[in-house]
């Protein structure tokens, strides 16, 4: 059928008119204005106002008012979102809960290229280095975005896009110091190529401390990092973009698994590893809009990981190739469709985790399909699409999804969602076998005779999968105050947890294995608000809150640790930023953080604030001090349950800063 | 699987194939104009500017400019409480007198007047004295800032605006 339809739905195309919904420019921002020949990466541009999904985005100007040093650090600004510093080179992030060290329900992309490792089934979040120096902006969708994007985009798609080298042109230095982030550097240099081309490259590098125990001391060495990079965008003609860009970086760090049974019952064996990453990538995109046929895209990457995790060494090869194709609106109907290839190639050799098999290698074939039905024109409308993929794990998945969106005012908006989207196993959850230090016998957990074996197994897996259902309002109440509510309700089944399989007699010993199965399923509640005001011309506040439950049951009986994700997840977590313009050199920012405390890992309820001051003595020369989680000397901020390890604890921080243009 | 082999190489083609709609740089004149609109509205003139016309922002250019066209789209704009006028002018004739805003081209001095803003596309603008300079590099449209002229046109500038240059000339 798909076969039929497809040259079909092309050569309608062919013979399809121009029909252009034509943009009034005169409406747009100036900020917009900078940003309206996008040559990236959305997949439709789209007024944040008018979408029909839970967006938030992260400006340019949050960015630097935030003073924030690390990406992570910028989504405690994004209700719903959590992220929590575990040790000095892990961070665990998520939307919507389930959050965890190796948190596995979230897409991330970089301009385009997506960073997600199919090793864990996430982010390494200490490699992502991108210069904030050099971000335009982050988009940040809660929720499925599976139709679009693909598998993993279950709980949420972040995408991070850079400047057009057109505005990072001339030379930039910055330099830090401080108490916790020890120093850093970033330097820039952009110029043009003729009429047609701008180019940048830079190269960064910091040194940090992290995180401490209970008694002030640092848990892990210092971790560093270098990275260097470049963007070239060339437009020679009115219709066609080209972009090139590529990283390198190298880094270490320390990871520690204490020994031990304080999570599962089971002796860990314990590793304290100096460890290092090395990356590269490169990207390539061809886009040519204002055809008489749509806009079309074309862009092939490949990204090269390398690093160490627990004694393991892990490489990770991502290599992929997209189209995309937006039609000119056909009457009511605008409509979008691409398909991707994405080759994967994974090793993991370690003496405590490994994978067997060598280099495992792993494809995935995709497309998508979307339709905007406009049915009263600029007042409701209708999206329709599904995407098709193919995966080496899970075989044939069909994530699609409706969205509603209503304006019945120009001041105020309703949308209501239903998707599926899946979270493909990881290599781990299906190839890992760890024997654990054995159990000996007449020791409190194991009083019987003989020692038992312990063993982490994966499995043969299937998808896990998301049935969401989503609601949301936007509310200008004045032209200085405006709110935006979310709500959702997850079920999700199939949840890839561990089991607890029975024990077997092995002569002089019990083999006890807990092996990970699809025997999970989870109800989740929780609404989103934010809310933008600016009280007057200096003063704005951005306030975010979200309220969250989740409820995991577990068909099989299982170790305690898997079903303690539904503790990791806050009930409340709120954000409040107040940004004031003292004068038009001085800028001051304060920046409190909230949420409830989390039982299954024992951290306590807290609220912290960040203080930033500004100065710029010379339109080309900025000072900032930027005093980060001030309300406590130190204190846990997140804890891992993936394996024991010592509870890391942030400290009060100072950073000062000084940037040049030139 | 066999689909994929259909699919791809169709797509490619018809990218390929795919004619243009040959509005050669009518959109990003659109865009120049939009940022003129723009401009206006982070500007904050001398009191006595307005003279006859307290109640317009006039964008002055002389007939056959090529942004032209463009201009129209913001004639009447809402700046606060004054609308965008345009003013067209004979070749030769002064852009100074009852102008809030000068739309100049490349052969014309971009001599700073009292409450007169310059603006234009053509390269080189600002080094030789004109106040905001629009950058074209392909399809992208940036503008770039003279503060001197700013202030000789004893004009103030939002920090807004300053921070959004590309590149500011002090």
């Amino acid at each position: 059928m798909l076969r039929l339809v497809l040259p079909a739905l092309l050569s309608a195309l062919l013979v399809a008119g121009p029909a252009f919904g034509e943009e009034n420019l005169t409406e747009l921002s100036i900020e917009e204005l900078l940003t309206v020949e996008v040559t990236s990466v959305a997949k439709k541009r789209q007024r944040v106002e008018d979408a029909p999904a839970a967006v938030f985005v992260i400006s340019s100007e949050d960015i630097r008012r935030s003073g924030a040093t690390r990406i992570t650090d910028l989504f405690r600004m994004v209700p719903g979102m959590q992220v929590g510093e575990n040790e000095t080179n892990s961070v665990a992030v998520s939307a919507r809960g389930f959050n965890e060290r190796f948190a596995n329900k979230l897409l991330i992309l970089v301009d385009g290229r997506a960073i997600y490792r199919s090793v864990l089934s996430g982010v390494f979040w200490d490699q992502v280095l991108v210069p904030l120096q050099e971000v335009e902006r982050i988009e940040v969708v809660r929720g499925p975005g599976a139709t679009l994007w693909g598998a993993n985009a279950v709980n949420g798609v972040i995408n991070i896009i850079t400047k057009h080298p057109i505005d990072t042109q001339g030379g930039f230095v910055s330099a830090g110091v401080g108490t916790n982030e020890l120093g850093r550097i970033y330097g820039r240099w952009g110029g043009l190529l003729g009429n047609d081309g701008a180019y940048r490259f830079y190269v960064r590098g910091d040194v940090r401390e992290g995180l401490v125990d209970a008694d002030g001391a640092q848990i892990n060495e210092n971790a560093r990092a270098v990275q260097t990079g470049f963007r070239l965008d060339w437009e020679p003609t009115e219709q066609d973009a080209f972009t090139f860009q590529g990283d390198f970086q190298r880094g270490d760090f320390e990871t520690i698994a204490a020994g031990g049974g304080q999570t599962n019952n089971f002796a860990f064996p314990a590793s304290n590893d100096q460890e290092d990453f090395l990356g590269f990538n490169f990207l390539g995109r061809w886009t040519r809009t204002g055809t008489e046929i749509g806009d079309f895209s074309v862009q092939g990457y490949v990204d090269f990981l390398e690093r160490g995790e627990l004694g393991s060494d892990i490489q990770s090869i991502v290599s992929g190739f997209e189209f995309q194709h937006s039609l000119p609106t056909i009457g009511a109907h605008e409509v979008i469709w691409g398909a991707n290839v994405q080759l994967t190639s994974d090793q993991v050799d370690g003496d405590v985790v490994g994978i067997g098999d060598g280099t495992q290698i792993n494809t995935l074939f995709g497309m998508f399909i979307q339709d905007e039905i406009s049915l009263i024109d600029n007042e409701l409308s209708l999206t329709l699409g599904t995407k098709l993929e193919h995966n080496s794990f899970s075989g044939f998945e069909i994530q699609p999804s409706a969205r509603l969106f209503w304006r019945p005012d120009e001041r105020l908006a309703f949308w209501g969602a239903v998707s599926r989207a899946v979270r493909t196993p990881a290599l781990f959850e299906e190839e890992l076998r760890i024997a654990l230090d054995p159990i000996l016998p007449g020791t409190p957990f194991n009083p019987g005779p003989l020692p038992i074996n312990g063993f982490i197994l994966g499995s043969d897996l299937e998808a896990e999968e998301l049935y969401a259902f989503e609601v949301g309002t936007r509310f200008d109440v004045t032209e200085d105050l405006s709110i935006d509510v979310a709500g959702y309700a997850n079920l999700y089944d199939n949840l890839i947890v561990l089991d607890l399989e029975p024990p077997v007699f092995a002569g002089t010993s019990i083999d006890q294995s807990v092996v990970y199965r699809n025997n999970g399923s989870a109800v989740s509640f929780g609404a989103e608000l934010s809310a933008d005001w600016d009280v007057t011309e200096w003063w704005r506040l951005k306030g975010a809150y979200a309220f969250q439950t989740i409820n995991l049951r577990q068909r099989a009986p299982s170790i305690p640790a898997t079903g303690r994700i539904e503790g990791l997840t806050p009930i409340h977590q709120g954000s409040l930023r107040a940004q004031f313009d003292i004068n038009n050199d001085v800028e001051f920012d304060l920046w409190f953080r909230g949420q409830s405390g989390t039982s299954d890992n024992d951290i306590s309820g807290f609220v912290d604030m960040d203080a930033r001051l500004s100065w710029r003595p010379l339109p080309a020369l900025e000072l900032s001090i930027t005093g980060r989680n001030l309300l406590q000397a130190q204190r846990p901020d997140f804890s891992q349950s993936s394996y024991p390890a010592p509870i890391g604890q942030i400290e009060r921080s100072v950073f000062g800063l000084i940037e040049y243009r030139f | 699987m066999r689909i994929w082999c259909l699919i791809i190489p169709l797509a490619l083609a018809s990218f390929l194939a795919a004619p243009g709609i040959g509005r050669a740089g009518d959109r990003q004149d659109d865009i120049k104009a939009a940022f003129i609109f723009n401009f206006a509205r982070f500007t904050t003139w001398p009191n006595d500017s307005f003279g006859e016309h307290p109640n317009e922002i006039r964008v002055c250019f002389h007939e056959g400019h090529h942004l032209t066209d463009s201009l129209t789209t913001i004639d009447g704009k809402q700046v606060g409480e004054r609308v965008i006028r345009l003013v067209r002018q004979p070749a030769g004739a002064s852009l100074q007198q009852g102008c809030n805003i000068a739309v100049l081209s490349h052969s014309q001095p971009a001599t700073p007047a009292r409450g007169v803003l310059t603006v234009s596309d053509s390269t080189g603008f600002i080094e030789n004295g004109g106040s905001i300079g629009l950058l074209q590099v392909g399809r992208q449209v940036r503008f770039q800032i003279n503060q001197q002229s700013i202030r000789q046109a004893e004009l103030q500038m939002s920090s807004k605006l300053m921070r959004l240059a590309t590149r500011v000339l002090k």
